[in-house]
């Protein structure tokens, strides 16, 4: 084939140019570690790396909201424990204040402890958590969730769980509403509930108390006529138990006394121990199931106070001692609650761990460049240009005019 | 014939090769330069009683070494490539912008959703709230830019695409220019080629093909016409019609070439053009740059949709409903023929059926509405009402052939009115944030939910999704819910709940067909049907039932054991500062798959076209590299025939100057013959 002089010229250059330029994308593949520098490079793993670098910075963001709920739970976690703390400390003065030897001094010096606990148990409820927001206040986080004194605490919150973003499917819960801590301290299992009154001056105690039938709800009043007789009032027709009873009979004890009385159908049975003293009374009321634990002490306090020594007291202290134990138990079921948040969120930490060891280890994969082949290749492009280089200035070097002369 | 005459023709001839070889060693390097040579031929013989005497040689012209058929090849290689490296070198500056760590979409859109999710952590915070609008305006602002880029690479292509035409013109005169000259000097003379000015007018030729594909015709008279494509002329004889760049016919802000005789114009039509600088402008303009330009509109436009869509079923810190977050985008029409402006009112459908198309609607008084599909002239609808991108469309149910958007003419157009419609083209650069205080972030929902606090069940009510804004804010309408109470109590004999608003008005509970109730992509857009139902069996609904009320439009979830009377209340949220309900649904939008018929999230939409263009800019560092090998080919060809080789002039220079040195020989032996013969006389 005839060879044109330009064309040895110019295949020459053009190929030395593009020798060059392979070049040149080699070494900015070393120089930057990456095989796709431009999506032409390779689109496919170009756009594959632009979808893991966007999953890599989700879970990175979800690692940083683990960490921030982590923190919350923490310092809910050691918040729980206070409150817990403090219902056993009551629950312990409680036991204390059912001494038969303590005399009314003592009972007032419990009150007073029982008092600063009060104070501590509000501050507690109305804590605020690093951004001054309160933390048992549900969403309204800028409400003050407890207000109020010993005649009364009423919540401001809502029943709002706030929660954090920790995974692509999960929202973690960090927040505890204040209704769920303090203010469902669940009573005996009962709907309705049996209890001497204050005053009384016999030892009559409520025994037990069972439904038996369908309870309506109806408010009663036992009135001991004589230390064997009783009259049943209806209390919701007649609080004062001034009118007529509904019917009387007479006192065994440890004989369920079936209300309302024969001839309507029996709803409830309260049995009635010891020797209740004429006049003594005992009141029905239906149980509202739950009450709160600011009424819990402030009850205790008052019965401390001003609930003397008898039957009523005890029984009083009792009903203290259960409602201790079933608010600690409260606190403690949302603690394990919290707790197996954060064991969750630990699962899901090293699962992101791991994911970001994935996602990085893909990114590699899809646009790192491997040094081994991508070295070899460049020294390869060298030695083609130097051969290029040298050829082509061997072959131009060649000509019949370098002979004429 | 004497031997001195032979000699001298001998002479002469041997001094038309040293030329001639003179002249190819001269042009050498000369772009499009074909090697000549001597035609030389034996003088015819001179009849004598003892047969023929040669008369020497005679040079009967002087020839360019040319093969029209690889000169054609070598000219085709040369406008595919000039075709192919234009649209590399326009694409090329895609290619990376788009998938840049720095400058791309990806990780402007991955911030503002680390904004949303700091917002979701600490929904009260008026730093996280100030940062998550900050990282939005720097999403918007990101949109700009790119789209701003974009924009400029496309009057770049403008302004190349008028320089190419002004080249062409420039060119085809001086071919038309060439055209007479050569009639004539071939006419005048004794019809031998003009061989320099063929070279010439070839090279001219071979420079308008690096602008744009035309084939040449060649006349007898030496003449060449020059045509595009189908036969549209260029160059006829001696005219030359000029292109000119003038405003598209069916798009005004675009660019459409025209050929001008005169003073009227033609348009050429796209598709006619094909090859060169031209061809690869307007095949990246049309396959590339109006494809990223409208996918990056579709980004924002869905982006915006979503999140509008979503925010405005929130509530802020001061406890209104959340309203716009960015403002509204509307597609862009342009009414293109008319006796009569009609205005028209469009508008958003589903953000999911939108596609990355331009399209046409026509209408006819007969026929009604027609609207097509730009790039490859599909009829999406046709009706006697404008689109309205509703799934009753008779074509909607093929998701592809759906289009997103609505069209509300304000007067019926007159027949054969056509508009251009595009819905996506200028939403990137269009977007805007709406809300600039950080209070009015709606992270929030606007109700609460509460299981009294005297239940004596189990029961739990939670959940809780808005539907619609029907029945929030309707007392007095000032943006703030105030739909009160409402009040749901369980029968535990019947087994159903029953609800009454703050009116004392029932309430009819209902269920949502299906299992997902509400589509995340579509926040605002309820699927499935609802039918009243009111049951709740522990039994059998204790793991949750989700219920859903019309006023306020919501949805909520009771699970447990209710006791008979226990009552549930959903009330507004006025106070719901740390509630981070609607910034958690906002966030999840970052996955929903909201795009590509709803088969894409963002993230991924976008990768997709990172993924696109880089698949095109590829296939173009591809075509180059393969249209350069043909185009070396070809001239590699075309030189092993035209090409001068010095080597082979050396050789002829050698040869003629011997050829030279021998006619002279001969003619001093000639002359020593006369001086023998004078001598005789001295």
């Amino acid at each position: 084939m005839r060879i044109s002089t330009a064309q040895i010229y110019d295949t020459n250059v053009g190929n030395i140019t593009r020798q060059q330029s392979d070049l040149l994308k080699l070494q900015n593949q070393l120089s930057t570690g990456k095989r796709v520098v431009t999506p032409s490079d390779d689109p496919i793993a170009a756009a594959r790396a632009l979808e893991v670098s966007q999953s890599a910075q989700q879970v990175q963001l979800q690692k940083e909201a683990q960490g921030t709920a982590n923190d919350k739970l923490s310092s809910l976690d050691s918040r729980l424990g206070s409150i817990s703390d403090l219902f056993a400390y009551v629950h312990e003065r409680a036991i204390q204040a059912g001494s038969a030897t303590l005399n009314q001094s003592d009972r007032d010096s419990i009150a007073a402890d029982m008092q600063a606990q009060f104070d501590s148990l509000m501050s507690m409820a109305n804590a605020t958590d690093e951004n001054g927001e309160y933390m048992f206040s549900g969403y309204k986080g800028d409400v003050q969730p407890f207000t109020g004194s010993l005649t009364g605490v009423s919540y401001a919150g809502d029943q709002g769980q706030r929660t954090v973003h920790v995974s692509s499917s999960r929202n973690i819960p960090v927040s505890l509403s204040g209704d769920e801590l303090l203010m469902r301290i669940r009573t005996s299992g009962q709907s309705f509930n049996a209890q001497p009154s204050i005053g009384n001056t016999g030892t009559g105690t409520v025994s037990s108390s069972t439904v038996v039938g369908t309870y309506a709800g109806g408010q009663y009043g036992i009135r001991f006529t004589s230390a064997t007789t009783y009259d049943v009032f209806d209390r919701a027709a007649d609080p004062a138990m001034t009118g007529a009873a509904m019917a009387s009979g007479t006192y065994t004890a440890g004989a369920p006394i079936n209300l309302p009385p024969a001839p309507a159908t029996a709803e409830i049975q309260v049995t009635l121990n010891g020797a209740p003293a004429t006049n003594d009374s005992f009141a029905v009321n239906p149980s509202a199931g739950t009450t709160d634990a600011f009424t819990m002490i402030s009850d205790f306090i008052t019965n401390l106070r001003t609930g003397g020594s008898g039957p009523a007291y005890y029984a009083a202290i009792q009903d203290t001692m259960s409602l201790a134990d079933s608010a600690q138990e409260n606190v403690l079921r949302l603690r394990a609650q919290t707790g197996s948040h954060q064991l969750e969120l630990d699962s899901l930490g090293s699962v992101a761990d791991d994911l970001s060891l994935q996602y990085a280890d893909r990114t590699q994969r899809l646009i790192g460049v491997d040094y081994a082949s991508a070295i070899s290749d460049f020294q390869l492009q060298n030695t083609f240009l130097e051969a290029s280089r040298n050829t082509f200035v061997k072959t131009t070097n060649l000509s019949l005019f370098s002979f004429l002369s | 014939m004497s031997l001195m005459s032979i000699s001298l023709t001998a002479l002469n001839a041997a001094q038309a090769g040293l030329t001639t070889t003179g002249h190819n060693i001269a042009n050498s390097s000369t772009d499009g330069y074909n090697r000549q040579r001597v035609i030389q031929s034996a003088q015819t013989g001179l009849f004598t009683g003892a047969g023929f005497f040669g008369q020497g040689a005679k040079v009967d012209a002087v020839q360019r070494i040319y093969s029209q058929f690889q000169a054609a090849q070598v000219m085709s290689a040369s406008t595919a490539k000039a075709e192919f490296s234009t649209y590399n070198t326009e694409i090329k500056q895609i290619d990376n912008l788009l998938a840049d760590d720095t400058v791309g979409l990806s990780p402007a859109i991955d911030n503002f959703f680390k904004g949303l999710q700091e917002l979701s952590t600490n929904p009260s915070s008026i730093p996280s709230r100030q940062s998550l609008l900050s990282s939005s305006q720097s999403l918007v602002e990101r949109f700009h830019a790119l789209s701003q880029r974009l924009t400029e690479i496309r009057s770049g292509v403008k302004a190349q695409l008028s320089e190419s035409a002004q080249t062409v013109t420039s060119l085809a005169k001086q071919v038309a220019e060439l055209n007479y000259r050569i009639g004539i000097t071939e006419s005048g003379g004794a019809g031998l080629p003009a061989n320099d000015l063929h070279d010439l007018r070839d090279q001219l030729i071979s420079k308008i093909n690096e602008q744009v594909r035309v084939t040449a015709s060649a006349q007898s008279d030496g003449q060449i016409n020059l045509f595009f494509g189908s036969g549209q002329p260029l160059v006829v004889g001696q005219t030359a019609y000029g292109l000119t760049v003038g405003q598209s016919p069916t798009n005004p802000e675009e660019q459409a070439i025209f050929s001008t005789v005169g003073s009227s114009s033609i348009l050429i039509s796209d598709n006619l053009i094909s090859g060169g600088v031209m061809g690869g402008l307007i095949r990246f303009r049309d396959e590339a740059l109006n494809v990223a330009q409208n996918e990056l509109g579709k980004l924002a436009v869905t982006i915006t949709k979503n999140m509008n869509d979503q925010h405005a079923l929130g509530q802020d810190l001061d406890g209104s409903l959340g309203g716009l977050y960015f403002k509204n985008l509307t597609p862009d029409v342009k009414q293109l023929s008319s006796t009569a402006a009609v205005s028209v009112t469009a508008s958003y459908t589903q953000a999911e059926d939108l596609k990355s198309e331009d399209y046409t609607l026509s209408y006819f008084t007969a026929t009604g509405y027609t609207l097509r599909r730009n790039s490859d002239g599909m009829t999406v609808y046709t009706g006697a009402t404008p689109p309205d991108g509703t799934t009753t469309d008779p074509t909607n149910a093929d998701k592809t052939l759906r289009y997103g958007f609505s069209l509300t003419m304000g007067s019926t157009p007159t027949d054969g009115d056509t508009f251009l419609i595009q819905p996506t083209r200028k939403a990137a650069e269009s977007m805007q944030m709406a809300i600039q205080d950080t209070r009015k972030v709606a992270a929030a929902a606007p109700f609460a939910l509460a299981a009294e606090t005297s239940n004596t069940g189990t029961a739990k009510i939670g959940g809780g999704q808005v539907v619609s804004l029907t029945g929030f804010d309707t007392a007095v309408v000032d943006g703030k819910p105030d739909f009160g109470t409402v009040t749901v109590t369980y029968n535990a004999t019947t087994k159903t709940f029953s609800a009454v608003n703050a009116a004392g008005a029932a309430v009819t509970l209902n269920v949502r067909s299906g299992v997902n109730t509400l589509d995340p992509a579509d926040p605002g857009t309820p699927q499935g049907t609802l039918t009243a139902n009111n049951s709740y069996d522990p039994a059998i609904d204790g793991a949750g039932k989700t219920f859903e009320i019309g006023s306020p439009a919501m949805s909520f979830t009771i699970s447990g054991d209710p006791a008979n009377g226990d009552v549930f209340r959903i009330t507004t949220n006025p106070l719901g500062t740390s509630d981070n309900r609607n910034a958690l649904a906002l966030g999840a939008l970052q996955n929903a798959k909201t795009m590509l018929n709803g088969g894409a999230s963002y993230g991924y939409a976008y990768s997709q076209l990172v993924s696109d263009v880089g698949t095109k800019s590829r296939d173009a560092e591809v075509g180059v590299t393969a249209q350069e090998g043909l185009y070396d080919q070809a001239i590699a060809s075309q030189q092993s025939i035209s090409g001068v080789n010095l080597d082979e002039e050396a050789a002829n220079l050698i040869r003629y100057q011997q050829a030279y040195q021998a006619a002279a020989r001969a003619m001093n032996i000639a002359k020593s013959l006369f001086d023998e013969v004078l001598s005789i006389a001295r």
